[in-house]
């Protein structure tokens, strides 16, 4: 390691710049620590302190100097240095000096002067702040989305009691997920525009629907979080609701689809109730519920997430929708291959997903055919899983729980501890197949599909050394216009091997089958 | 001929007759250094007051440094500035004249209105604190303890050797122990209050700071001069005001973002020591 400095005279340039330098060279390969300072006798004393500097700087200086220092590998703090100076010496940025700036706001209140058209706040501030932030913002006559969490339901209750005052609306606690008036918010994907709109108490859900419907050509008009206790009955559903009565008014509007795991039984009476008065089709997906009697003509029951898409679908081209079935794709590799490839010993599905709600819709889709499936986020507490890092039998487990994501980023943020678990899966001669959801849009991994299929590739080189073929079945939730872009990312798991499917569902669905052995059936 | 109007003025700015030099431009804007001594500053007009410059009507994309380059010279006469190579006036004269009245204020921490109004600011500063650290040179936080401390108990020594440790220290323009001061120092004056003692106290405290000033760089330099004799920029004095009335918690949050808001981190820097101060004095 060698250290070398250099002393601009008289040199001044704003602090961001100084710091966007310090940063540029920190971050060169083969530099330990850099630093671009005013060149003052206390500064001089702290970087000997920090050893960035022995001695003296070299030459004459002063406080009015600039000084920049690098320590590193010989081979680079040279060209380091010569690249600051350059840095340095290109005109300054649109900053001035170390007075006043331009002030960025740093408040709803100030960014609303700046923006006075806004009528929407998103708000992602730790838990405790975020009430306090939302309150603010439905004050100001902003609608809200709270993508935090940890925010009580106390507050959530006056928060959207605030906002019916208001004739306002909140997205949230813990929405992740909206798309308002074309614009994707949060994790959310880039879908067509179009004629109908949701709401949604499942952000995974959400998303899903809205690829789906992309996907069949027909597109978004708005796409609503309410956050996952909106449907509890101390909330009333009362963003559901307030997301209904917005769609039924909207002009753009023709289908409405409403989505959910289940909810409270007052409240999904209530919202089906509001549903039957409104002139327009209403597609309800309440996941888990045993609905069977619809409401009124134009109020439409589905079981599934596809199911809910399909009838959307189906609707906005004035059919009668029915059950979108078993969409397994027809050109992906023969079921029956995979099954015959399988040991007599392999008989479990092990599901790793990222959205809970695709872990809870194949829960549900999986217990009916192959019975008892333990999970982190069971349907019956006695199928919990007793380790939540050693799968037994056939198990489901939600990567994006709480339990997986405390101090580590989502899984859909960063795959490492699923890319892992699929490996591990491996090891268990028991396993038949492993199940899996991709979801794309903005905030996911840039490119999720290249380390998945890393795994998966891993994970099938180690069972084959034992003599074990392991089947992956997995459905991507995303769309072509999304910035990892649905084409590429379905090649690169369909050249891992990867049977594909459009839902989750089918997903579902098709690794039942292969686990229970049944032949597959195409629609 | 380019021409620009000052839409207010600091109490400290010189606006009738002066000779100088530009010592250095930046997009909006520019500093200058007075052939008699000291600097004033010229601003675009998004800007808060400072007690030593100029808020100028610029028009949206105005730069100053598409205009005028560091040595260019500048004469003032009638009010009328001019940059005779760049071909720009700046009429001083007619603009409203603004200073900061610290010395009216008295910070009691124990209203409940106010210590409200000083706990939210310091919620405000920790939720928007940007990170300082810049290639491994932070400002020490032994270095940045060390003054409360000694003001706190009225410690002549331990607060002027705290001074002259914390001036021209730290990364930035202004470097963050210089901010700090400024902020101090517009905290004490605010806290002050009749106490003779403490009266007595920041004299002689400010009078270490404008001594020490020379440990650091001209642009620093002047603001530490000013916050010497008590004259703060705009939003840092706004909010001081605001926490010693204990104003309405919106008007404190929205004058704090406004303080916090001060260049890269010196908004910041100056926001800290202006809490530790009241603090250390109530």
């Amino acid at each position: 390691m060698v250290k070398v400095s250099k002393v601009f005279h008289n040199l001044y340039r704003d602090s961001v710049s100084l710091m966007q330098v310090s940063a540029a060279l920190a971050d060169r390969p083969g530099v330990a620590q850099a630093s671009a300072v005013m060149a003052s006798a206390s500064n001089i004393d702290l970087l000997r302190e920090s050893g960035l500097l022995d001695g003296d700087a070299g030459g004459e200086h002063g406080a009015s100097d600039l000084l920049i220092v690098v320590e590193g590998e010989a081979d680079v703090v040279e060209s380091a240095l010569a690249d600051a100076e350059s840095l340095l010496t290109r005109e300054s940025q649109a900053h001035s000096g170390s007075g006043p700036t331009p002030i960025a706001p740093r408040s709803i209140e100030m960014g609303l002067h700046e923006l006075p058209g806004a009528n929407l706040a998103l708000i992602s501030t730790p838990g405790e702040y975020a009430a306090a932030e939302a309150r603010k913002a439905l004050n100001l006559g902003l609608n809200v989305m709270l993508f935090s969490d940890n925010v009580t339901l106390a507050d959530e209750i006056a928060l959207k009691r605030l906002a019916a005052d208001r004739d306002l609306m909140v997205m949230g606690p813990d929405c992740g997920t909206a798309i308002v008036d074309g614009a994707p918010l949060g994790f959310a994907n880039v879908v067509r525009r179009g004629a109908i709109g949701a709401v949604a108490a499942s952000g995974t859900g959400l998303q899903q629907v809205t690829c789906l419907i992309d996907r069949s050509g027909k597109g978004i008009s708005q796409a609503l979080g309410t956050g996952g206790r909106d449907l509890k009955t101390e909330v009333g559903g009362a963003t559901m609701l307030r997301g209904l009565q917005a769609l039924a008014r909207d002009p753009a509007t023709e289908v409405i689809v409403l989505v959910s795991k289940p909810p409270a039984e007052q409240v999904a009476t209530r919202i089906l109730e509001q549903a039957a008065d409104i002139p327009k089709p209403v597609v309800v997906n309440f996941l888990g519920t045993a609905l069977q009697d619809r409401p009124a003509e134009a109020v439409y029951l589905a079981q599934t997430l596809e199911d809910a898409a399909a009838a959307a679908v189906a609707l906005v081209d004035g059919d009668e929708p029915r059950p979108a079935g078993d969409s397994v794709t027809p050109n992906e590799p023969a079921i029956d291959t995979l099954i015959a490839e399988l040991a007599s010993t392999q008989r479990y599905v092990r599901g790793l997903f990222t959205g809970g709600t695709f872990c809870y819709e194949a829960l549900l889709l999986l217990s009916k055919t192959l019975g008892p499936v333990y999970s982190n986020t069971p349907l019956d507490a006695k199928y919990a899983l007793s380790d939540l890092w050693r799968s037994e039998a056939h198990t489901l487990v939600d990567l994006g729980d709480d339990a997986f994501t405390r101090g580590r980023a989502h899984p859909m943020i960063d795959p490492t501890l699923r890319n892992e678990r699929i490996v591990s899966e491996a090891d268990d001669p028991g396993v038949a197949v492993i199940l899996l959801d991709l979801v794309l849009g903005h905030g996911a991994h840039d490119d999720p599909a290249e380390q998945l299929a890393a795994s998966i590739n891993a994970a099938r080189d180690k069972a084959a050394r034992d003599g074990r073929a392991i089947a992956f079945v997995a459905s991507v939730c995303g769309t072509g216009a999304d910035p990892q872009g649905l084409e590429g990312q379905e090649s690169a798991l369909r050249e891992a091997g990867v049977v594909l499917t459009v839902s989750n569902a089918a997903a579902a669905r098709a690794a039942a089958r292969i686990a229970a052995r049944e032949k597959q059936v195409y629609t | 001929m380019t021409s620009l109007h000052a839409l207010s003025t600091g109490s400290r700015m010189a606006t009738g007759h002066f000779t100088g030099s530009v010592h250095s431009v930046f997009g909006r804007a520019c500093n200058i250094t007075l052939d008699g001594g000291g600097m004033l500053t010229l601003l675009a007009a998004e800007f808060g007051n400072v007690p030593h410059g100029a808020r100028l009507d610029t028009p949206p994309g105005f730069a100053f440094d598409r205009v005028l380059c560091t040595g260019d010279r500048v004469g003032c006469r009638g009010g009328v500035a001019r940059f005779a190579k760049a071909g720009l006036e700046v009429c001083l004269s007619g603009a409203r004249r603004w200073h900061a009245e610290l010395d009216q204020l008295a910070v009691d921490l124990g209203l409940p209105r106010v210590a409200a109004a000083w706990q939210l600011t310091q919620l405000v500063m920790e939720l928007n604190a940007r990170d300082h650290a810049q290639g491994g040179l932070n400002l020490p936080h032994a270095r940045r303890k060390a003054l409360p401390d000694a003001v706190g108990a009225l410690r002549s020594h331990a607060s002027r050797t705290a001074v002259v440790r914390l001036v021209g220290c730290g990364p930035g323009l202004t470097p963050a122990g210089d901010d700090l001061l400024v902020g101090f120092l517009a905290g004490l004056r605010a806290s002050a209050g009749n106490c003779a003692s403490r009266q007595a106290f920041l004299a002689e405290l400010s009078a270490t700071v404008r001594g020490a000033a020379t440990g650091t760089n001209a642009i620093s330099r002047a603001y530490l001069e000013h916050a010497s004799d008590g004259a703060f920029a705009e939003p840092l004095a706004n909010l001081a005001r605001c926490i010693a009335e204990g104003v309405e918690a919106r008007h404190v949050e929205a004058a704090a973002g406004m303080a916090l808001a001060v260049g890269a981190t010196s908004g910041t820097d100056g926001v800290r020591g202006l809490l530790s101060a009241m603090a250390c004095w109530n």
